[in-house]
Protein backbone atom coordinates (compact mmCIF):
# COMPACT_ATOMS: atom_id res chain seq x y z
CA UNK A 1 0.00 0.00 0.00
CA UNK A 2 1.34 3.41 -1.52
CA UNK A 3 0.30 6.35 0.14
CA UNK A 4 -1.35 7.31 -3.08
CA UNK A 5 -3.76 4.38 -2.09
CA UNK A 6 -4.66 5.82 1.16
CA UNK A 7 -7.94 7.33 0.36
CA UNK A 8 -11.14 8.47 2.45
CA UNK A 9 -12.79 4.98 1.38
CA UNK A 10 -9.77 2.98 2.33
CA UNK A 11 -9.15 4.53 5.71
CA UNK A 12 -12.87 4.47 6.75
CA UNK A 13 -12.86 0.69 5.52
CA UNK A 14 -9.63 0.18 7.83
CA UNK A 15 -10.73 1.73 10.79
CA UNK A 16 -13.88 -0.16 10.39
CA UNK A 17 -12.31 -3.47 10.24
CA UNK A 18 -9.94 -2.81 13.25
CA UNK A 19 -12.30 -1.40 15.54
CA UNK A 20 -14.19 -4.76 14.95
CA UNK A 21 -11.18 -6.86 15.67
CA UNK A 22 -10.66 -4.77 18.87
CA UNK A 23 -14.57 -4.98 19.72
CA UNK A 24 -14.70 -8.65 19.49
CA UNK A 25 -11.37 -8.67 21.86
CA UNK A 26 -11.89 -6.30 24.15
CA UNK A 27 -15.35 -4.21 23.93
CA UNK A 28 -13.25 -1.35 23.18
CA UNK A 29 -12.49 0.62 19.83
CA UNK A 30 -9.27 2.71 18.44
CA UNK A 31 -8.07 4.79 20.76
CA UNK A 32 -6.03 8.09 20.17
CA UNK A 33 -9.03 10.60 18.27
CA UNK A 34 -8.35 12.76 20.99
CA UNK A 35 -4.54 13.77 19.70
CA UNK A 36 -5.19 15.55 16.69
CA UNK A 37 -7.73 18.09 18.57
CA UNK A 38 -4.67 18.26 20.88
CA UNK A 39 -1.84 18.86 18.47
CA UNK A 40 -4.59 21.66 16.71
CA UNK A 41 -5.10 23.32 20.05
CA UNK A 42 -1.23 23.03 20.71
CA UNK A 43 -0.56 24.45 16.95
CA UNK A 44 -2.96 27.83 17.44
CA UNK A 45 -1.56 28.78 20.52
CA UNK A 46 1.76 29.28 18.79
CA UNK A 47 0.12 30.21 15.30
CA UNK A 48 1.60 33.54 15.46
CA UNK A 49 5.41 32.87 16.40
CA UNK A 50 5.25 29.74 14.28
CA UNK A 51 4.22 31.38 11.15
CA UNK A 52 6.67 34.36 11.48
CA UNK A 53 9.24 31.93 12.23
CA UNK A 54 8.57 29.65 9.14
CA UNK A 55 8.36 32.73 6.82
CA UNK A 56 11.19 35.67 7.93
CA UNK A 57 13.84 34.30 5.66
CA UNK A 58 13.00 33.59 2.45
CA UNK A 59 15.76 31.60 0.62
CA UNK A 60 18.42 33.57 -1.19
CA UNK A 61 17.97 31.31 -4.46
CA UNK A 62 14.66 29.97 -4.69
CA UNK A 63 11.06 31.71 -4.89
CA UNK A 64 8.69 30.88 -2.33
CA UNK A 65 11.05 28.77 0.11
CA UNK A 66 12.27 30.12 3.04
CA UNK A 67 14.89 28.74 5.43
CA UNK A 68 13.55 28.74 9.23
CA UNK A 69 16.44 27.22 10.73
CA UNK A 70 19.97 27.58 9.40
CA UNK A 71 23.48 28.40 10.12
CA UNK A 72 22.14 31.90 8.64
CA UNK A 73 20.34 32.14 11.85
CA UNK A 74 21.49 29.29 14.41
CA UNK A 75 20.35 31.30 17.60
CA UNK A 76 16.38 30.74 16.70
CA UNK A 77 17.24 26.92 17.44
CA UNK A 78 15.44 26.96 20.82
CA UNK A 79 12.74 29.58 19.28
CA UNK A 80 12.02 26.62 16.52
CA UNK A 81 11.69 23.69 19.05
CA UNK A 82 9.01 25.40 21.53
CA UNK A 83 7.53 27.08 18.47
CA UNK A 84 7.07 24.54 15.73
CA UNK A 85 5.89 21.42 17.54
CA UNK A 86 2.82 19.91 15.49
CA UNK A 87 4.01 22.13 12.05
CA UNK A 88 5.33 21.03 9.12
CA UNK A 89 8.49 22.10 7.31
CA UNK A 90 10.97 20.43 4.93
CA UNK A 91 14.38 18.90 5.57
CA UNK A 92 17.15 18.04 3.28
CA UNK A 93 17.08 14.80 2.04
CA UNK A 94 20.68 14.04 2.68
CA UNK A 95 19.75 14.11 6.59
CA UNK A 96 18.46 11.02 6.29
CA UNK A 97 19.80 9.53 3.24
CA UNK A 98 23.04 10.14 2.20
CA UNK A 99 24.06 11.22 -1.55
CA UNK A 100 20.11 12.22 -2.14
CA UNK A 101 19.10 15.90 -3.29
CA UNK A 102 15.63 16.63 -2.50
CA UNK A 103 13.16 18.22 0.06
CA UNK A 104 11.28 15.82 2.48
CA UNK A 105 8.78 16.73 4.44
CA UNK A 106 8.81 16.52 8.14
CA UNK A 107 6.91 17.28 11.14
CA UNK A 108 8.42 18.64 13.99
CA UNK A 109 7.98 16.47 17.32
CA UNK A 110 6.08 17.82 20.46
CA UNK A 111 8.76 15.38 22.43
CA UNK A 112 11.04 17.39 21.20
CA UNK A 113 10.42 20.20 23.71
CA UNK A 114 10.70 17.66 26.82
CA UNK A 115 14.81 18.14 26.10
CA UNK A 116 15.08 20.83 24.48
CA UNK A 117 15.95 19.49 21.52
CA UNK A 118 14.85 19.83 17.47
CA UNK A 119 13.05 16.05 17.11
CA UNK A 120 11.50 15.13 13.57
CA UNK A 121 9.72 12.46 11.92
CA UNK A 122 10.60 12.26 8.15
CA UNK A 123 8.62 11.04 5.23
CA UNK A 124 11.06 10.08 3.07
CA UNK A 125 9.09 10.87 -0.53
CA UNK A 126 10.12 13.94 -2.18
CA UNK A 127 8.12 17.09 -1.71
CA UNK A 128 6.23 18.74 -4.35
CA UNK A 129 4.62 21.77 -4.41
CA UNK A 130 2.12 20.80 -1.73
CA UNK A 131 1.18 17.93 0.99
CA UNK A 132 -0.99 15.79 -0.57
CA UNK A 133 -3.42 13.84 1.62
CA UNK A 134 -1.98 10.65 1.70
CA UNK A 135 1.69 12.31 2.98
CA UNK A 136 -0.74 14.64 5.02
CA UNK A 137 -2.33 11.93 7.02
CA UNK A 138 0.91 9.76 7.59
CA UNK A 139 2.39 13.26 9.06
CA UNK A 140 -0.18 13.80 10.92
CA UNK A 141 -0.25 10.95 12.69
CA UNK A 142 3.56 11.06 13.35
CA UNK A 143 3.08 14.46 14.77
CA UNK A 144 -0.13 13.31 16.85
CA UNK A 145 2.17 10.10 17.98
CA UNK A 146 4.09 11.99 20.52
CA UNK A 147 1.25 14.38 22.06
CA UNK A 148 0.82 14.47 25.53
CA UNK A 149 -1.62 11.09 26.76
CA UNK A 150 -0.58 8.77 24.08
CA UNK A 151 1.51 5.68 25.60
CA UNK A 152 0.43 7.01 28.99
CA UNK A 153 -0.86 3.65 31.18
CA UNK A 154 -3.92 4.15 32.80
CA UNK A 155 -5.51 6.59 30.05
CA UNK A 156 -7.75 4.20 29.00
CA UNK A 157 -9.24 1.80 31.76
CA UNK A 158 -8.03 -1.33 29.12
CA UNK A 159 -4.27 0.15 28.37
CA UNK A 160 -3.73 -3.18 25.85
CA UNK A 161 -5.70 -0.84 23.36
CA UNK A 162 -4.24 2.64 23.90
CA UNK A 163 -2.66 3.91 20.86
CA UNK A 164 0.78 3.38 21.40
CA UNK A 165 0.48 -0.18 22.90
CA UNK A 166 -1.32 -1.46 20.34
CA UNK A 167 0.60 0.55 17.55
CA UNK A 168 3.38 -1.66 19.35
CA UNK A 169 1.44 -4.79 19.17
CA UNK A 170 0.64 -4.47 15.66
CA UNK A 171 4.41 -4.08 15.25
CA UNK A 172 4.65 -7.32 17.44
CA UNK A 173 2.02 -9.22 14.92
CA UNK A 174 4.72 -8.50 12.18
CA UNK A 175 7.88 -9.14 14.42
CA UNK A 176 8.83 -12.51 16.91
CA UNK A 177 11.42 -10.05 18.61
CA UNK A 178 8.92 -7.61 19.27
CA UNK A 179 6.47 -9.77 20.19
CA UNK A 180 8.66 -11.62 23.20
CA UNK A 181 9.70 -8.53 24.13
CA UNK A 182 6.12 -7.41 25.18
CA UNK A 183 5.15 -11.18 26.77
CA UNK A 184 8.08 -10.84 28.68
CA UNK A 185 6.68 -7.27 29.86
CA UNK A 186 9.11 -5.31 27.65
CA UNK A 187 6.68 -2.32 26.44
CA UNK A 188 9.60 -1.47 23.99
CA UNK A 189 7.41 1.38 22.76
CA UNK A 190 8.78 3.33 25.64
CA UNK A 191 12.30 2.35 24.69
CA UNK A 192 12.16 3.21 20.86
CA UNK A 193 10.35 6.81 21.53
CA UNK A 194 12.99 7.57 24.09
CA UNK A 195 15.90 7.26 21.70
CA UNK A 196 16.90 10.15 19.63
CA UNK A 197 16.44 8.53 16.38
CA UNK A 198 14.12 6.34 17.14
CA UNK A 199 9.76 6.47 17.55
CA UNK A 200 7.12 4.24 17.70
CA UNK A 201 5.94 5.54 14.55
CA UNK A 202 9.01 4.86 12.57
CA UNK A 203 9.05 1.41 13.96
CA UNK A 204 5.73 0.42 13.56
CA UNK A 205 6.23 1.82 9.94
CA UNK A 206 9.05 0.43 8.95
CA UNK A 207 7.27 -3.22 10.04
CA UNK A 208 4.21 -2.89 8.59
CA UNK A 209 4.67 -0.71 5.50
CA UNK A 210 8.20 -0.72 4.64
CA UNK A 211 9.14 1.19 1.23
CA UNK A 212 5.95 2.02 1.12
CA UNK A 213 6.27 4.60 3.92
CA UNK A 214 9.46 5.37 4.07
CA UNK A 215 10.05 7.12 7.87
CA UNK A 216 12.41 8.17 9.93
CA UNK A 217 12.88 9.88 13.42
CA UNK A 218 15.86 12.45 13.68
CA UNK A 219 17.05 14.83 16.50
CA UNK A 220 18.80 17.97 14.97
CA UNK A 221 21.18 19.76 17.43
CA UNK A 222 22.07 22.76 17.48
CA UNK A 223 25.43 22.07 16.82
CA UNK A 224 24.67 20.94 13.29
CA UNK A 225 22.71 23.48 12.39
CA UNK A 226 25.22 26.27 13.65
CA UNK A 227 27.98 23.88 11.62
CA UNK A 228 26.15 24.20 8.34
CA UNK A 229 25.29 20.27 8.61
CA UNK A 230 21.29 20.84 9.08
CA UNK A 231 18.85 23.51 8.39
CA UNK A 232 14.87 23.48 8.14
CA UNK A 233 12.93 24.67 5.57
CA UNK A 234 9.49 25.86 4.15
CA UNK A 235 7.53 26.12 1.15
CA UNK A 236 4.17 28.51 0.55
CA UNK A 237 2.75 25.16 -0.72
CA UNK A 238 2.44 24.08 2.63
CA UNK A 239 -0.49 25.91 3.33
CA UNK A 240 -4.21 24.52 4.86
CA UNK A 241 -7.18 25.26 2.97
CA UNK A 242 -7.28 28.50 5.38
CA UNK A 243 -3.90 29.46 4.03
CA UNK A 244 -2.05 29.03 7.47
CA UNK A 245 0.64 26.94 7.83
CA UNK A 246 -0.42 23.28 7.56
CA UNK A 247 0.29 20.89 11.11
CA UNK A 248 -0.09 18.07 11.87
CA UNK A 249 -3.75 18.08 12.81
CA UNK A 250 -5.47 15.73 10.35
CA UNK A 251 -8.81 14.88 12.27
CA UNK A 252 -8.35 11.06 13.60
CA UNK A 253 -4.97 10.22 11.56
CA UNK A 254 -3.59 8.34 14.70
CA UNK A 255 -6.36 6.22 14.36
CA UNK A 256 -6.28 5.71 10.90
CA UNK A 257 -3.00 5.05 10.86
CA UNK A 258 -3.50 2.19 13.47
CA UNK A 259 -5.87 0.59 10.76
CA UNK A 260 -3.96 1.05 8.18
CA UNK A 261 -2.07 -1.13 9.85
CA UNK A 262 -3.77 -3.66 11.23
CA UNK A 263 -5.22 -4.53 7.58
CA UNK A 264 -1.36 -4.27 6.24
CA UNK A 265 -0.70 -6.62 9.30
CA UNK A 266 -3.95 -8.73 7.97
CA UNK A 267 -2.63 -9.49 4.36
CA UNK A 268 1.26 -9.60 4.98
CA UNK A 269 0.92 -11.47 7.62
CA UNK A 270 -2.44 -13.14 8.76
CA UNK A 271 -1.15 -15.20 11.64
CA UNK A 272 0.30 -11.86 12.77
CA UNK A 273 -3.50 -11.31 14.03
CA UNK A 274 -4.15 -14.77 15.70
CA UNK A 275 -0.51 -13.49 17.68
CA UNK A 276 -1.99 -10.21 18.80
CA UNK A 277 -5.23 -12.14 19.92
CA UNK A 278 -3.09 -14.07 21.92
CA UNK A 279 -1.62 -11.85 23.47
CA UNK A 280 -4.69 -9.51 23.94
CA UNK A 281 -5.88 -12.74 25.65
CA UNK A 282 -2.38 -13.29 27.97
CA UNK A 283 -2.82 -9.54 28.90
CA UNK A 284 -6.53 -9.45 30.22
CA UNK B 1 6.64 36.56 18.89
CA UNK B 2 9.61 39.58 18.53
CA UNK B 3 9.04 40.54 15.31
CA UNK B 4 12.70 40.48 13.70
CA UNK B 5 13.54 40.72 10.65
CA UNK B 6 16.92 39.58 9.46
CA UNK B 7 17.65 41.57 6.03
CA UNK B 8 16.85 39.51 3.01
CA UNK B 9 20.08 37.16 1.57
CA UNK B 10 21.07 39.00 -1.72
CA UNK B 11 24.74 38.55 -1.82
CA UNK B 12 26.36 35.33 -3.34
CA UNK B 13 28.89 35.10 -0.90
CA UNK B 14 25.81 34.53 1.63
CA UNK B 15 24.42 31.49 0.12
CA UNK B 16 26.91 29.23 1.78
CA UNK B 17 24.88 29.99 5.20
CA UNK B 18 21.78 28.12 3.35
CA UNK B 19 24.03 25.05 1.92
CA UNK B 20 24.65 22.27 3.81
CA UNK B 21 27.62 19.62 2.81
CA UNK B 22 26.37 17.10 0.27
CA UNK B 23 23.02 18.21 -0.62
CA UNK B 24 23.09 19.30 -3.94
CA UNK B 25 19.93 19.69 -5.83
CA UNK B 26 21.39 20.34 -9.41
CA UNK B 27 23.66 17.91 -9.33
CA UNK B 28 21.17 15.13 -8.34
CA UNK B 29 19.03 16.01 -11.53
CA UNK B 30 22.48 16.16 -13.49
CA UNK B 31 23.42 13.03 -12.55
CA UNK B 32 20.34 11.17 -13.13
CA UNK B 33 20.09 12.33 -16.44
CA UNK B 34 23.23 11.34 -17.37
CA UNK B 35 22.94 7.84 -15.68
CA UNK B 36 19.74 7.62 -17.79
CA UNK B 37 21.38 8.94 -21.01
CA UNK B 38 24.57 6.54 -20.71
CA UNK B 39 22.15 3.21 -19.40
CA UNK B 40 23.28 0.35 -21.79
CA UNK B 41 20.03 -1.28 -20.20
CA UNK B 42 17.47 0.99 -21.04
CA UNK B 43 15.33 1.15 -24.14
CA UNK B 44 15.57 4.06 -26.01
CA UNK B 45 11.63 4.80 -26.05
CA UNK B 46 12.25 4.53 -21.81
CA UNK B 47 15.19 6.69 -21.77
CA UNK B 48 13.15 9.59 -23.64
CA UNK B 49 10.33 8.96 -20.65
CA UNK B 50 12.97 9.14 -17.74
CA UNK B 51 14.41 11.86 -19.45
CA UNK B 52 11.47 13.77 -20.02
CA UNK B 53 10.09 13.00 -16.27
CA UNK B 54 13.75 14.11 -14.92
CA UNK B 55 13.46 17.73 -16.79
CA UNK B 56 9.78 17.89 -15.61
CA UNK B 57 10.25 16.99 -12.16
CA UNK B 58 13.46 19.85 -12.46
CA UNK B 59 11.22 22.58 -13.65
CA UNK B 60 8.77 21.94 -11.08
CA UNK B 61 7.90 24.69 -8.51
CA UNK B 62 9.84 23.05 -5.94
CA UNK B 63 13.23 22.62 -7.68
CA UNK B 64 13.41 24.70 -11.07
CA UNK B 65 15.06 27.47 -9.01
CA UNK B 66 17.87 24.99 -7.98
CA UNK B 67 18.58 23.34 -11.18
CA UNK B 68 20.78 24.70 -14.34
CA UNK B 69 18.92 24.13 -17.33
CA UNK B 70 21.53 24.82 -19.45
CA UNK B 71 24.11 22.19 -18.35
CA UNK B 72 21.10 19.63 -18.93
CA UNK B 73 20.62 20.93 -21.88
CA UNK B 74 23.98 20.79 -22.83
CA UNK B 75 24.53 17.13 -21.48
CA UNK B 76 21.43 15.74 -23.53
CA UNK B 77 23.15 17.60 -26.79
CA UNK B 78 26.58 15.64 -25.76
CA UNK B 79 25.00 12.37 -25.42
CA UNK B 80 22.84 12.56 -28.63
CA UNK B 81 26.21 13.71 -30.67
CA UNK B 82 27.33 10.73 -29.76
CA UNK B 83 24.13 8.34 -30.11
CA UNK B 84 22.80 8.86 -33.56
CA UNK B 85 19.54 6.62 -32.30
CA UNK B 86 19.35 8.32 -28.74
CA UNK B 87 18.99 11.58 -31.04
CA UNK B 88 15.84 10.22 -33.35
CA UNK B 89 14.56 9.24 -30.80
CA UNK B 90 14.40 12.17 -28.79
CA UNK B 91 12.72 14.21 -31.90
CA UNK B 92 10.07 11.82 -31.10
CA UNK B 93 9.46 13.14 -27.81
CA UNK B 94 7.43 16.93 -28.10
CA UNK B 95 8.47 18.21 -24.78
CA UNK B 96 12.02 17.26 -25.14
CA UNK B 97 12.48 18.80 -28.58
CA UNK B 98 10.72 22.16 -27.17
CA UNK B 99 13.59 21.61 -24.00
CA UNK B 100 16.67 21.54 -26.35
CA UNK B 101 15.01 24.29 -28.74
CA UNK B 102 14.63 26.29 -25.94
CA UNK B 103 18.10 25.82 -24.21
CA UNK B 104 19.64 26.27 -27.60
CA UNK B 105 18.25 29.40 -28.02
CA UNK B 106 19.37 30.49 -24.62
CA UNK B 107 22.98 29.39 -25.31
CA UNK B 108 23.14 31.57 -28.28
CA UNK B 109 22.35 34.24 -26.31
CA UNK B 110 24.87 33.57 -24.15
CA UNK B 111 27.24 32.68 -26.49
CA UNK B 112 27.22 35.88 -28.63
CA UNK B 113 29.99 38.50 -26.84
CA UNK B 114 31.95 37.42 -24.30
CA UNK B 115 33.45 40.49 -23.19
CA UNK B 116 35.75 41.57 -19.92
CA UNK B 117 32.79 43.62 -19.10
CA UNK B 118 31.70 43.47 -15.59
CA UNK B 119 28.97 45.00 -16.14
CA UNK B 120 27.91 42.64 -18.98
CA UNK B 121 28.71 39.96 -16.95
CA UNK B 122 26.35 40.56 -14.50
CA UNK B 123 23.40 41.52 -17.13
CA UNK B 124 24.34 38.01 -18.14
CA UNK B 125 24.48 36.42 -14.85
CA UNK B 126 20.89 37.91 -14.38
CA UNK B 127 19.64 37.26 -17.62
CA UNK B 128 20.90 33.23 -16.92
CA UNK B 129 18.70 34.05 -13.72
CA UNK B 130 15.65 34.65 -15.28
CA UNK B 131 15.82 32.48 -17.60
CA UNK B 132 15.98 29.68 -15.14
CA UNK B 133 13.80 31.14 -13.06
CA UNK B 134 10.65 31.47 -16.11
CA UNK B 135 12.06 28.33 -18.32
CA UNK B 136 9.02 26.35 -19.15
CA UNK B 137 6.35 28.87 -17.27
Amino acid sequence: MGMSEITQTRVEDAVATTNHFLESQRGASLDGDFASTQIAELTRSMAEQAEDLLTTVPHPQARDFYVPLSKHNSQKYAEAVATLAGYLVLVPSSLVEPNTAAFYPAVVSEDGIKNQSLRLHVLKQPYRQQILYGASVVLSAAGQSETKGIGDHGRKTNDSVEAEHFATLLAAGSDRSVQSAWLAGNHVNHHWRSQGNSSVTSQVSNRLFGKEIPQETITITKRQIEDGKAMLLWHEGMRDEQGKPEVAAKPGALVVMQGLGFEALRQSRPQGVDDIKRILAVSS
Amino acid sequence: MNGERLSPVSAEQDISLFEIEGFDINAAFQMALSEVAASEELELTEKVQRMEMIVNEGNSDSYRNFVDFQTMAAQIEMFCSHDHMLNEAMQTSDFMNDFRGSQKHGEGDDHHDHKDDDNEDDDLKSTKKKKKRNWFT
